[in-house]
């Protein structure tokens, strides 16, 4: 009888300790995947941004934003990319993208900006951005 | 005449002794299986949280990295064990420049870092305005608090550039601090480590993955070609090694002989031109 138990006892540990291995290694993955998401999205919203934007929407003084670009990608993510003036002809594109769960809840974010360097607008209105060197990082 | 019993028969108990045995067997085999395969996973799954680690910090330092005609490239070195280079930490807009000082905008969205600018340990790379490009400046002291000329908080850093190196460089430029630091593979006692190292300081190398059979690294131009200095780096290839599974075991239970694993991965240089 306390020899039965003590199996019983031993196997029951073995089970716990699995189910809590296995739920350690699925919150890890979860949340890897989740952050590649939104990732994606923020990047994604950033390469729709630097297609251009009509300039009167470009912003003139410091620390102004103005949003450019808002895209949903598989996931859900939510990606949104805004122009930020610094003051000068440089600006930051800054992008942001959140994984959503289908409850609303945030399971991942991520944040990155570019400088750009503005030229005049084209025949059309636009503003095309061009890059500025060693100018994408991700935010921490 | 009454018939009564005691006890047990020899057959009885053969019976029941063979039965406990092999139920006993059966189950000693079951643990075994049973351990053996978790500690196994627990094995693999610290394992994986290695290469989790060298891969997300690998990835964080490379992905940043590119040039510009004016300061060179932000890879100094390379290596198969490891590599240095620029690693950014703090960034921001000057919103005032004149020779020997700059002033950065510290306020609620302008400022980001990892930690204060420390003199002798980080530089600045201020980028210009009438063109792109950045110019390397040293940081001769501490930032200290004052006023944008519109009023707003800034840090002032003091740096040694007279006005013909700041051409270009004014209102809005933007800046960022930056330290030479350098990740390598490093032995420690019979295991190697994956470590960072500042290069300013005499800090001993600090660990933040292992222990591990290794982590070497190549080097690729953009047609996959071996790249023989940083400024022709535009992407990373990197294997980390590990052992799944150790020697000996627990108890009465041994794993079989050491499993080496490993897993690669490639980071471009997202600012590479």
């Amino acid at each position: 009888m306390l020899l039965a138990i003590a199996i019983l006892a031993a196997l029951g540990t073995m089970t716990l300790t699995a189910l809590a291995l296995a739920r350690t290694e699925r919150v890890a993955g979860l949340s890897a995947v989740s952050q590649v998401q939104a990732r994606a999205a923020a990047e994604s919203a950033l390469a729709e941004a630097m297609q251009g934007w009509d300039a009167f929407l470009t912003p003139g003084l410091p620390g102004a934003e103005a949003t450019l670009a808002n895209v949903s990608v598989p996931g859900p993510a939510l990606g949104q990319a805004s122009i930020r003036a610094l003051g000068g002809p440089v600006y930051v594109l800054r992008a942001a993208g959140t994984r959503l769960s289908f409850a609303g809840d945030t399971l991942g974010s991520a944040r990155l900006e570019l400088l750009v360097l503005l030229d005049g607008a084209d025949s059309l209105g636009k503003v095309r951005p061009r890059a500025y060197p060693r100018g994408w990082r991700v935010l921490p | 005449m009454s018939l009564s019993r005691r006890g047990i028969s020899l057959a009885e108990l053969l019976v029941a002794l063979t039965l406990t045995g092999w139920l006993g067997t059966l189950t000693a085999r079951i643990l075994n299986g049973a351990a053996f395969t978790l500690r196994d996973r627990s094995e693999r799954i610290g394992s994986e949280q290695n290469l989790r680690l060298t891969t997300n910090a690998v990835s964080a330092l490379l992905q940043p990295l590119g040039l510009d005609s004016l300061t060179g490239a932000d890879l100094w070195s390379t290596g198969s064990s490891g590599f240095s280079a620029r690693a950014v930490r703090g960034s921001g807009a000057l919103c005032a420049a004149a020779p020997g000082a700059l002033t950065a905008r510290v306020d609620a969205g302008w400022w980001s870092g990892e930690r204060d600018p420390v003199p002798g340990r980080d530089s600045l790379l201020v980028g210009r305005v009438d063109t792109a490009g950045w110019r390397a400046l040293a940081l001769l002291s501490a930032p200290q608090a004052v006023l944008c000329p519109d009023g707003t908080g800034g840090w002032r850093f003091e740096v040694s550039a007279d006005s013909a190196l700041l051409a270009g460089i004014g209102t809005g430029s933007p800046v960022r601090v930056f330290e030479g630091v350098e990740l390598r593979v490093y032995t420690s006692g019979s295991d190697q480590w994956t470590g960072l190292r500042l290069l300013a300081t005499t800090q001993a190398i600090q660990p933040f993955a292992g222990p591990m059979l290794g982590l070497t690294f190549g080097y690729e131009r953009r047609d996959g070609s071996a790249a023989a200095t940083g400024a022709e780096v535009t992407g990373v290839s990197f294997r980390v090694s590990v052992l799944t599974e150790r020697a000996g075991g627990v108890g009465v239970i041994r794993g079989p002989t050491p499993r080496p694993d490993s897993v690669g991965g490639f980071v471009a240089l997202l600012n590479h031109p």
